[in-house]
């Protein structure tokens, strides 16, 4: 069983590898294979590129970009992973409980009415902190106990158009033209400007993940059984839902203050993976952060090469494929749920 | 190990669902709560693995149970649940059952070899070693079951509390898990609905009717066609046969 596990997690980041080294080489302006190698070999070895501009659209826009898509790949999936657990549903998804909604309402407050304005950095991005926690807290305090599918996708359907609405009247609220632009941005969800400062952040958000789902791995497993299980093996389980939940909003803002919303990479990956290693959460998050890095990145190529010049919303992609997988799911569960 | 009741009432709303129950469970010894749906049964059981609260009419070996914390509490008493949801159908037989040594590890402490040993000594023993990497949403109901027994047995428990444990079984598995419960070293408290199990297996019965407990006793005493008229209010034919009982509907 390890062994297979071990295979696994190897051939996936093997094809991280492949997939994120190969999407340098695509993308809006057409460069050559030999310009790309040359800046890789400058930002390596320090040397001098054979031509600072090319070097440029390497290093400082696609090579973030595409950084920031595996990244922001694997942290959606293990909040995905997070929430599934901690509402006891395989339907839980940032993006469909609604706090991505939440989260983008938050960051797009900060930026239009100035919320938060008295702290110094990262206003942003705590906002939208904010928002999520307040979004993802609503939902599981309106789940209770119930693990009924039916029940969790109609709440998060309220909460999502309800911070969706929020978020939209706050954009129209707006009297400043860029502002509106750039807040109608946490709508849409996409990569392009992605900078080295924002990879940093995002890769904190996901070692902190990785951290915390290896060291409470006993407790997350112990929560698939359940609430009840969970209270009578001697769980606090409502101060772990907190941790859960706090957890998983800092994770949500980041990405979202990144990225925008981005939706449905934290329902299929995991959905996949369980399939493959199973629902125990030590292979289950190392597995999924690999395929949703993997995942994330493939769509976003695409996204920025299909229609090129033209640049399509990463969210659409996403969602072309994740609804389908969305409505899959929900038909083989109720389909059970029958039976 | 002693269990003590003692003047519990509880309500839900305006409705009373226990209305001043005692009782007494003591020993190695296996107790049915047994009495018509509605009568208080499954609440009263609630209160015991500390569900609902119990206010200090609960006390474990003399210390009220509010008292006790968490996991020194889980080690003594074990629920044999039954899950139903759909989040752990990919889990392993030997994931599920290793949860039950939960209550021996603090927090961010992983299971250890001692935990491993322990796991293995059970699942030899309730003949689930072969299943251990099966994924639990494929298993039989029986298997199931007993998936959820070994996570009781794996928690070390002085006490096993069961709530209806045989309602979605096959009679064989039924059998199975009473045998299985026979030989359990400690004490067993369940509510049942299945009189002739309740006949066969339990050595002590409190018979529930309205939130209050009508009577304590063996099953000889208690199982009579009179008592289950009281309870159920249905006519029933009861028959002895070598000292044991068999209740006809």
């Amino acid at each position: 069983m390890k062994r297979f596990y071990w295979i696994i997690c190897l051939t996936l980041a093997l094809f991280l590898c492949a997939t994120a080294f190969g999407a340098l080489f695509w993308g809006a302006a057409s460069l050559t294979r030999g310009d790309v190698l040359d800046a890789l070999r400058a930002l390596v070895t320090g040397g001098e590129a054979a031509n600072p501009n090319l070097y440029n659209l390497v290093v400082m826009v696609r090579l973030p970009r595409v950084c920031l898509c595996v990244l922001g790949g694997a942290v959606l999936s293990i909040v995905g992973i997070l929430m599934q657990t901690l509402t006891g549903n395989p339907l839980a998804e940032p993006y469909v409980l609604g706090v991505s909604s939440g989260a983008s309402a938050g960051a797009a407050g900060a930026i239009v009415f100035r919320w938060f304005a008295f702290l110094p950095v990262g206003r942003v991005v705590f906002s939208a902190f904010v928002g999520s926690f307040i979004a993802i807290a609503l939902v599981v305090a309106l789940q209770g106990k119930s693990t009924s599918p039916v029940r969790l996708v109609l709440t998060d359907m309220g909460v999502s158009a309800f911070f969706q609405a929020a978020t939209t009247l706050i954009i129209y609220s707006s009297n400043n033209e860029a502002q509106a632009r750039s807040a109608q941005y946490w709508l849409t969800g996409s990569f392009s400007g992605s900078n080295w400062a924002d990879v940093r952040v995002t890769l904190a958000a996901l070692i902190l993940l990785l951290i915390l789902c290896r060291l409470l791995e006993k407790e997350l497993d112990l929560l698939l059984l359940g609430q009840d299980a969970a209270a009578q093996s001697g769980m606090n389980v409502r101060a772990m839902q907190l941790v859960l939940i706090l957890l998983s909003a800092l994770a949500v803002s980041v990405v979202v203050s990144v990225s925008g919303l981005v939706g449905f990479v934290g329902l299929i990956i995991p959905h996949i993976m369980r399939r493959v290693v199973g629902t125990s959460h030590r292979p289950l998050v190392a597995a999924s952060a690999l395929a949703g890095g993997c995942f994330l990145n493939l769509a976003d190529t695409v996204a920025r090469t299909a229609f090129a010049p033209q640049e399509m919303p990463i969210g659409v992609m996403t969602a072309f494929i994740g609804a389908p997988v969305f409505i899959l799911m929900i038909r083989r569960i109720c389909h059970e749920d029958r039976g | 190990m002693k269990i003590e009741v003692d003047a519990l009432s509880f309500s839900v709303g305006k409705k009373r669902i226990l209305n001043g129950v005692s009782a007494r469970f003591e020993g190695r010894k296996i107790y049915g709560i047994i009495g018509p749906n509605g009568s208080g049964k499954t609440t009263l059981l609630r209160h015991l693995y500390r569900q609902y609260p119990a206010n200090g009419h609960v006390r474990v070996d003399g210390v009220r149970v509010e008292q006790i914390p968490r996991r020194q509490y889980a080690r003594r008493i074990a629920v044999m649940m039954q899950l139903q949801s759909f989040a752990e159908s990919e889990l392993r037989v030997s994931e599920v059952v290793r949860t039950g040594r939960y209550p021996y590890k603090k927090v961010m402490m992983p299971y250890d070899r001692g935990d491993k040993a322990i796991l293995e000594e059970v699942m030899r023993e309730t003949s689930l070693w072969a299943l251990r990497d099966r994924r639990v949403g494929t298993l039989s109901g029986g298997e199931m079951q007993r998936v959820m027994f070994a996570r009781c047995l794996v928690q070390r428990p002085k006490a096993i509390l069961l709530d209806e444990p045989t309602n979605h079984l096959d009679i064989q598995y039924r059998i199975e898990l009473m045998k299985r419960l026979r030989a359990f070293d400690g004490m067993t408290i369940m509510t049942l609905h299945d009189l002739n199990l309740a006949a066969r297996y339990c050595d002590t019965i409190y018979l529930m009717k309205d939130g209050t407990i009508l009577a304590e006793g063996t099953p000889a005493e208690l199982l009579t066609a009179e008592w289950i008229d009281r309870a159920f209010g249905v006519r029933v034919d009861v028959l002895k046969r070598d000292g044991e009982i068999f209740i006809g509907l």
